[in-house]
């Protein structure tokens, strides 16, 4: 173990310091933010360009009748012009009014009982409630549906915000008016569950809680390819500069495998967690999605697992071939069938427990990224948790013997493609 | 253990055998290397010499037989004690010299601390001194040739291994390697030289090993392998007229010299006896033993 260690220790240092790694560390997260950007412009864009029509604004006003004001006011200007300009200007003031009251955005809803009836009756999508405070705070509460994405609880505020102000500014000019009218609104946003429980919203749950799973697969297989780029580029190089040799003349196959494994698995890990860092953690700690420490842990594990699953295939490929081309081609055949899970992850996260999901579970290549994928819709059977950590372990207690009998039969093969027969042999483990 | 030399036997290979797809690379073969004996170990390409070498390095296992190091199985343990230099050899291109040699010989299970001033003194020996943080892709051929072999012996192995340790080499580093290599016999470390320069094994080796088709075909020491290998020619700087002489089958001159044949049943003794029976002058009286390179080419011809 304690060459293991040397070699752990020179590898994860001879590739942390290469251009590559570092361009790839630094620069994947800012292309795929650029990516990202890219598509949530033009959406931005087109929102800002054409605001949607949202009908008219829902708000239960527990204020002493703020948005009221107004029509009070007009009311009031109605019977003073008609005393004082005569019964045709009157005319004109409740022409105004009328219109007023036809366009105006807001409807007022008795209590905000009544309103959440009409909200889980799916007659309206989102209401606001002024609290009594609203003057002093600026407070406004939002409710939506828990299943409403969450950009519906903004859905109003900006008429709501002009009634406001117009509102307010018609019962004169006092401090605290001009106050509030400076920042007329400060909202929090609520859901309302099923059952009837209110619930605080953060903002984009919805949206991370369907792409969770699939950002974790693909970071999973992201980090499996880069880091199993960095063994076979690793051991190619060893082969070509013909130092292999006199490694193996001082250290095991099976200590050179589980050195290069820790080292470039680590250098590996290091990525994956400042892309984590970067890109993963905010959205999670923005965001209600609950995903608990123990459900942490066992991805944590299956993370793993892959990763060292997939380095020891990698290393047994490079073992066997000449050459860096021939070895990514052969590796990228079971990079193909360990995609398969993210290509039907609306499958799987749809159904967990049938019985694709848990077959694929069972299956080596396949059960690293599915499991992961179960592990985020919290409803995973938990006989499946040991099945498939015990079937992965299994595969590589196997592998890693596997691939240290073939680096000695490539040492016996001097570059030629070692036969069925020989490999047959080696995997005699 | 002790060798019929009387002194330790640091390496024991006992009827070692090792097949590759079908194809017999090393056959039954046995031998013995004892401390400060540098042992040569000679044969035509693919005559097994550089399997034997990863047999008792512990990179390959036999399939029959056993490889004893210092009395013990070949093993992860026993690779601590053994230098090898490989035939195929190289190094980190991108990595520095220093660097290099710490991280090989850490491997070995030494140190950083216990290194760095054995490294430097021997980067001293080998007329590296100056190139400690030069990076190995800016070293000459030679250079990485002569850090490789600095690699092999930084961690002052008891058993060395090397095969083919001149080639790459100008004649003057192949000096200064040789030079090595017996300092380190002189220093009761035990070689094993694997070459193709029959000129260094007469030179350097004390025992001679010689394998053909995974077979040894030859052993013992020079001096054994050569009387074993010689003809009836004999070496004569005399007056005598040679040709009178009863057993004499041709004579030749060579050097200065008569170099006479005599027939199978005539002794070099009973030759030398005759002459003085003549009465004539004897200058010089020797047998024409055959060069190493003379029996590697005779010896591989008649196995063929």
């Amino acid at each position: 173990m304690k060459k293991s260690l040397v070699i752990a220790q020179h590898d994860f240092l001879a590739t942390i310091k290469r251009k590559g790694y570092i361009l790839m560390t630094f620069g994947m997260p800012l292309v795929f933010g650029l990516i990202g950007l890219l598509a949530v412009a033009p959406t931005y864009l087109m929102l800002r360009a054409n605001k949607p029509n949202v009908g008219r604004v829902n708000v239960v006003d527990r204020t002493d009748g703020l948005l009221s004001k107004k029509v009070a006011a007009m009311k009031k200007q109605i019977n003073a012009v008609y005393r004082q300009d005569g019964e045709e200007a009157a005319k004109q003031a409740v022409m105004r009014f009328v219109a007023y009251k036809l366009g105006c955005p807001i409807k007022l809803h008795s209590d905000e009982e009544a309103a959440r009836k009409e909200l889980m009756a799916h007659n309206i999508d989102v209401f606001y409630v002024l609290r009594p405070d609203y003057m002093k705070t600026g407070k406004v509460q939002s409710y939506t549906r828990d299943d409403t994405p969450s950009w519906v609880a903004n859905l109003g505020t900006e008429p709501l915000r002009s009634a406001l102000i117009e509102n307010m500014l018609s019962d004169g000019d006092s401090e605290e008016v001009v106050e509030r009218v400076k920042q007329p609104m400060s909202v929090d946003s609520l859901t309302v569950t099923e059952s009837g429980a209110v619930l605080t919203r953060k903002p984009y749950a919805s949206l991370v809680q369907q792409g969770l799973p699939y950002a974790f697969g693909v970071l999973l297989m992201l980090c499996i390819f880069m880091t199993s780029g960095y063994l076979l580029q690793s051991l190619t190089e060893e082969k070509g500069s013909r130092i292999l040799e006199l490694l193996l003349s001082t250290v095991t196959p099976k200590e050179l495998l589980i050195g290069k494994l820790l080292g470039l698995g680590g250098a590996g890990f290091l990525q994956f967690l400042l892309w984590l860092s970067l890109g993963i953690t905010p959205i999670l700690a923005f965001t209600s999605l609950a995903v608990g420490l123990g459900t942490l842990l066992l991805m944590s594990a299956y993370f793993i697992l892959g990763f060292v699953l997939f380095g020891c295939l990698t290393f047994s490929v490079a073992c066997m071939t000449t050459d860096s081309k021939e070895s990514q081609q052969i590796a990228g055949a079971w990079a193909l069938v360990s995609a398969v899970p993210l290509v039907i992850s609306p499958l799987i996260v749809g159904a967990p427990n049938a019985m694709l999901a848990r077959m694929l579970s069972l299956f080596p290549l396949t059960s690293p990224v599915t499991m992961i994928l179960r592990l985020t819709t919290h409803e995973t059977l938990l006989i499946d948790i040991p099945a498939s950590l015990a079937v992965l372990a299994g595969s590589i207690a196997l592998l890693v013997g596997f691939a240290s009998n073939l680096l000695r039969l490539s040492m016996a093969t001097k570059g030629r493609l070692p036969g069925l027969g020989e490999i047959l042999m080696a995997l005699r483990v | 253990m002790l060798s019929n030399s009387g002194r330790d036997v640091v390496l024991q290979v006992d009827a070692v055998s090792k097949s590759f797809g079908g194809v017999q690379v090393v056959d039954g073969v046995s031998f013995a290397a004892s401390r400060g004996e540098v042992l040569g170990l000679v044969g035509p390409n693919g005559a097994g010499k550089t399997t034997l070498l990863r047999m008792i390095v512990n990179i390959l296992r036999p399939n029959e037989g056993s490889v004893l190091v210092f009395g013990e199985e070949a093993n992860p343990k026993t690779q601590n004690l053994v230098g090898y230099l490989p035939e195929e050899r190289g190094l980190y291109q991108r990595e520095r010299v220093g660097k290099t040699l710490v991280y090989l010989a850490r491997l070995k299970g030494l140190s950083t601390l216990q290194l760095k001033g054995r490294i430097r003194t021997q980067l001293r020996e080998i007329g590296l001194a100056d190139e400690w943080d030069q990076r190995v892709q800016k070293l000459s051929k030679g250079q990485q040739q002569k850090l490789q072999f600095a690699a092999t012996i930084t961690t002052d192995p008891d058993l060395v291994l090397l095969d083919e340790p001149f080639s790459g080499l100008d004649p003057l580093n192949r000096w200064m390697v040789a030079q090595v290599v017996r300092d380190l016999a002189d220093a009761g470390k035990t070689v094993v030289l694997s070459t193709h320069e029959m000129g260094r094994v007469e030179s350097m080796c004390d025992r001679l090993l010689m394998l053909h088709h995974g077979r040894i075909v030859l052993s013992g020491t020079l001096d054994e392998v050569r009387e074993a290998c010689a003809d009836e020619a004999v070496l004569v700087e005399t007056t005598a007229d040679l040709s009178a002489i009863p057993g004499v089958v041709s004579v030749e001159s060579k050097n200065g010299c008569s170099r006479v044949i005599l027939e199978p049943t005539t002794t070099r003794k009973q030759f030398l006896t005759d002459i003085l029976a003549t009465g004539a002058d004897i200058r010089s009286f020797e047998p024409d033993l055959p060069s190493v390179e003379e029996i590697f080419v005779k010896t591989v011809q008649e196995v063929e």
